[in-house]
């Protein structure tokens, strides 16, 4: 047993790594317990009381909230790299969202920007109405490293390409409170459907995420769209 | 995270921008009287800052938040928003959704609480500090440039709504 850093619960970290790195196609580690229960619920109503949510996008059905600032986000990520140093801990904390599934609608097949993706569920289980639904899809698809950021993580290209490059392989990880999942952000995964009490922010499905990566990695991906002409940046960076 | 501007700027320009920036900033760390204007309805709501207090969001403000809701945000702190305000559909009431991020506070308005604020007309001559125009759809969203709709489109990662300034 590993010790405890500040935030997390205890656990074998040396056990999660391997699990992660050994289990292709999909490449994750279930982590129930992740956090203290205080830290935990402390976190889940930090997150459900914070400013900064609004509706991603035309076409993104939840709440979403992009990075928010609460300083048990950043602990966590540095828990995390203490936690698995050989997995993480020579990257960056990138992006961090937390969504609110307010209307019980889940999300298509994706992949996420970083190298490693965070995901945890922050919704007591009472509040889950269906135990059989409201987990994560891990398919057995993964993102080529020149694919776009759009491409991997944009609908419909990327459930299409999920789609086109499954052959049918799939984890399930049931939903559960404080269970998070580590897992390779190269690999496409979505939502299950769920079935959480609909009656207000402390009962609907609450996520935190986070992905970790090289910056450089990331703001090379980022550059071409900011471009004056971002086709052109695409076509010099792939020559 | 950083990304590289789409335009080089002289030395000259780089030093300008800076300064506006930083005076922007500096104005809008307080809560400016807010201007919407719904051109579908040939109206227009003007919030003062000293009422806006009054809608500061919550928990319970979330259920509200629909295909009606229009956000916009007012600038603020070093990051830029990249994301023009849409509706998801077009048919439903709008409600606004007021970001204040150099504040750390949001306020929502549905239809109803918007009505004590209407004004006829676009608002020609009215004082304010900032203003907003509700989109009948999302028709700025898809003025951009495709590829940077389709960034900022992405299933649920958190990349692209802000960059920094």
């Amino acid at each position: 047993m590993s010790p405890a850093p500040a935030l997390l619960n205890g656990r074998d970290w040396g056990d999660a790594e391997q699990a992660l790195r050994s289990s292709s196609p999909f490449n994750y580690v279930v982590l129930d317990d992740l956090l203290d229960e205080t830290a935990a619920r402390a976190l889940r109503g930090g997150l459900i009381e914070h400013w900064g949510w609004r509706q991603k996008s035309p076409i993104s059905p939840h709440l979403h909230n992009d990075r928010p600032d609460l300083p048990a986000v950043f602990e966590l990520a540095d828990d995390l790299r203490h936690a698995v140093p050989g997995l993480i801990g020579h990257l960056d904390l990138v992006f961090w969202w937390a969504i609110m599934y307010h209307r019980n609608v889940g999300g298509t097949a994706h992949s996420d920007h970083g190298e490693v993706t965070l995901n945890l569920w922050l919704t007591p289980d009472e509040h889950n109405l269906d135990t059989a639904t409201g987990g994560l899809v891990l398919l057995d698809v993964k993102r080529t490293p020149e694919m776009r950021i759009h491409e991997f993580s944009a609908p419909p290209l990327c459930s299409d390409y999920a789609a086109r490059h499954t052959n049918g392989g799939q984890a399930v990880i049931p939903y559960r409170w404080n269970r998070a999942v580590l897992f390779d952000s190269t690999t496409f995964h979505h939502p299950q459907p769920m079935a959480f009490d609909p009656r207000s922010a402390w009962t609907y499905r609450l996520g935190l995420t986070l992905t970790f990566d090289h910056p450089a990695v990331v703001d090379g991906r980022l550059a071409p769209y900011f471009a004056a002409d971002p086709e052109a940046a695409f076509r010099e960076a792939a020559s | 995270m950083l990304t590289t501007d789409p335009v080089a700027l002289t030395d000259d320009q780089d030093r300008a921008c800076a300064l506006a920036r930083a005076r922007s900033r500096a104005l809008l760390t307080q809560l400016p009287d807010v201007l919407v204007q719904d051109p579908a309805l040939d109206c227009c709501y003007l919030i003062p800052a000293a009422e806006l207090g009054r809608f500061q969001t919550g928990p319970e403000t979330w259920a509200g938040i629909d295909g009606g809701t229009v956000t916009f945000v007012i600038p603020g702190g070093d990051a830029i928003e990249e994301m023009p305000p849409f509706r998801q559909v077009a048919d439903l009431e709008p409600s606004v959704l007021i970001q204040h991020r150099a504040a750390e506070r949001s306020y929502y308005l549905d239809f109803t609480a918007l009505q004590a604020y209407r004004i006829n007309g676009p608002g020609a001559g009215l004082t304010y500090g900032i203003s907003f125009v509700i989109p009948r759809s999302t028709e700025l969203f898809e003025e951009l440039p495709a590829l940077r709709a389709s960034v900022l489109q992405t299933q649920e990662s958190g990349q692209g709504r802000f960059r920094r300034a």
